[in-house]
């Protein structure tokens, strides 16, 4: 079963990505312009670290390798589940879900994954090359860095399930989606050092950015196997949480009847 | 006796709007009501109704796209809210106004994508494919993307993708909607010959009265939720008819169309008033269906 699913993923991902290099000049444009993007922010950062060297404790180095594990991690969501998010959060509003419900496979991850956006690669690229040149990423923690790449990855992944599942209990709330995301997206570009105390306990608990954006750049630098535990933990919950919240939510789905073609 | 493949039993669903700015108050809409019917294996059935009657709703709850309120189903013998995954190997589902397609990209991509979620080895669904276009006529529209194919290629093209995996229940929801007349006769044929041959089961919303014609046996009229006739078409001819038409050919060839009605005047005190010299043929006739239809519509709860 698990092995059929696989197949249809993979089929489903590739599609996605021939769809969005279906319009090729537009690819190219949007990959390069986000490599451009992304080095624009940072020659921003790189001057004000210029000035002030440290930010509460945080170097460049740190705050690159936290960029770079942001922008990664937001490019795997854009180029194999951008689906999730304000996408789906669109068609759950505008009652146009049904096909997924109609599919046998897994209806959250077919809606997540039929969606490539050719930025992500830009993004990735870039991701890649801002960790590898932060100098945290050696030898001895290639490992650790790869676990805390997975984690990002699936916290991403839940905040984008949970704030397309709230627009099953409010209605017209895909707004309201898009500008959480922007909220997050927001607090994700600053250093991590810059929020302290319950600003730092908020956002590894209730709104929990830090889990992307602080508590990863801590763990390698300060190596706390207590924050390694805690950051495991919170990802599984926060994980199987959202699914549970967004199946809960589907219950509540109203289909709509606006004429619509995929892609 | 044939198997009962759908099986609906006192079928609720409401939704709820709220209303006012600060004391919000919840206002609820009954889609469908207590609506109980069934389906016999191989049986095409006409789902009718005005508009906003409840007859999308009810198939998209048949489907599992809907959750009800109350009420239970029995599709092929599964929950359709409990085993999503299972019935949606049994049955297909066209609705007019969607597409499963993918809109850049070749029809055959997103058959290759359906055949994955249907767990169908390509060669297989290959097969499928070739037997499908040919009697539908779309062989030629296999590598063509999708946002290049007229309206009535495309609905032919969902038709079959809705039919890759040879499922026993067909769920079709306005598929003739902006359909040429070539477009339309080419479906309905299919569909009549996908019934009688495969006994695949057929419940098909539309408000053309010649796709209920043409490919039904039976009829299901429901309006605001609730049923109000449950007949075979024949019978809704001869039944709810009391109007005829009469045609008239004189011998200049001119010919004159007059009507009675039989529940106001017998047909022998009809001809006696008519003056039928001159005339060379006469030719009785019952009414369109969509006249029928129309004043069921019109008059429903009378048939209730």
């Amino acid at each position: 079963m698990a092995d059929r699913q696989y197949h249809f993923f993979f089929r489903l991902i590739k599609m996605s990505m021939k769809q969005s290099y279906a319009l090729k000049a537009a690819f190219w444009l949007r990959l390069i312009f986000m490599i451009v993007s992304d080095l624009i922010m940072l020659i921003g950062w790189y001057v004000m670290f210029q000035s002030f060297h440290t930010i509460n404790g945080w170097s460049f180095e740190d705050f690159m390798f936290m960029s770079g594990l942001n922008i990664s991690t937001f490019s795997i969501w854009t180029l194999f589940f951008r689906g999730g998010g304000t996408y789906m959060a669109q068609w759950i509003q505008n009652g146009e879900f049904d096909h997924f419900l109609l599919s046998p496979p897994n209806v959250l991850f077919h809606a997540s994954c039929c969606v490539s956006e050719p930025a992500g690669w830009g993004d990735f690229i870039t991701g890649i090359c801002l960790m590898a040149v932060s100098g945290l990423v050696t030898f001895n923690t290639f490992g650790i860095v790869l676990i805390l790449f997975i984690c990002a990855v699936l916290c991403f992944l839940s905040i984008s399930f949970i704030l397309t599942a709230i627009n099953f209990y409010f209605k017209n709330a895909a707004d309201l989606t898009e500008r959480l995301f922007y909220v997050f997206f927001c607090i994700c570009g600053y250093p991590g050092s810059i929020y302290t105390d319950w600003a730092k306990v908020i956002l590894i608990t209730v709104f929990p950015v830090g889990l992307i954006s602080i508590l990863p750049v801590e763990i390698l630098k300060n190596m706390q196997f207590s924050s390694f535990v805690y950051l495991l933990c919170a990802t599984a919950v926060l994980f199987l949480g959202s699914i549970f919240l967004f199946y809960r939510g589907l219950r509540r789905y109203e289909s709509g009847n606006r004429t619509i073609l995929r892609g | 006796m044939p198997k009962e493949v759908i099986l609906v039993d006192q079928l609720f669903k409401s939704f709820y709007s709220s209303k006012g700015w600060f004391r919000k108050s919840l206002v609820k809409t009954d889609a469908v009501k207590n609506l109980s019917f069934s389906v016999c294996a191989g049986e095409c059935l006409a789902f009718i109704g005005p508009n906003g009657a409840g007859k999308s709703t009810t198939v998209k709850l048949l489907t599992s796209v809907l959750y009800p309120t109350s009420g239970t189903a029995l599709i092929d013998g599964l929950n359709p809210w409990k085993n999503r995954c299972a019935l949606a190997h049994r049955i297909g589902v066209v609705f007019g106004q969607r597409s499963q397609l993918w809109y850049h990209l070749p029809v055959c991509d997103s058959f290759s994508l359906l055949a994955a979620a249907y767990d169908i080895p390509d060669h297989v669904a290959q097969k499928k494919w070739k037997e499908l276009s040919e009697m539908l006529n779309i062989g030629r529209l296999w590598r063509m993307p999708v946002k290049q194919l007229s309206l009535g290629q495309r609905m032919r093209c969902e038709i079959a993708a809705s039919l890759l995996h040879s499922p026993s229940i067909l769920f079709l929801d306005e598929p003739t909607i902006g359909l040429d007349v070539e477009a339309k006769r080419i479906l309905r044929d299919f569909l009549k010959k996908e019934a009688s041959e495969n006994g695949t089961t057929i419940l098909l919303t539309s408000h053309d009265t010649e796709d209920i014609e043409k490919v039904c046996q039976r009829v299901l009229l429901i309006n605001n939720g609730t049923k109000m006739l449950d007949t075979s078409v024949q019978r809704l001819k001869t039944d709810f008819l009391s109007k005829k038409y009469v045609r008239l050919i004189k011998t200049n060839g001119d010919s004159v169309r007059l009507s009675f009605d039989t529940h106001k005047q017998s047909v022998q005190s009809f001809l006696k008033q008519t003056d039928l010299n001159d005339i060379t043929d006469i030719t009785i006739e019952n009414p369109p269906l969509e006249e029928i239809i129309r004043a069921l519509y019109i008059g429903g709860e009378a048939y209730a």
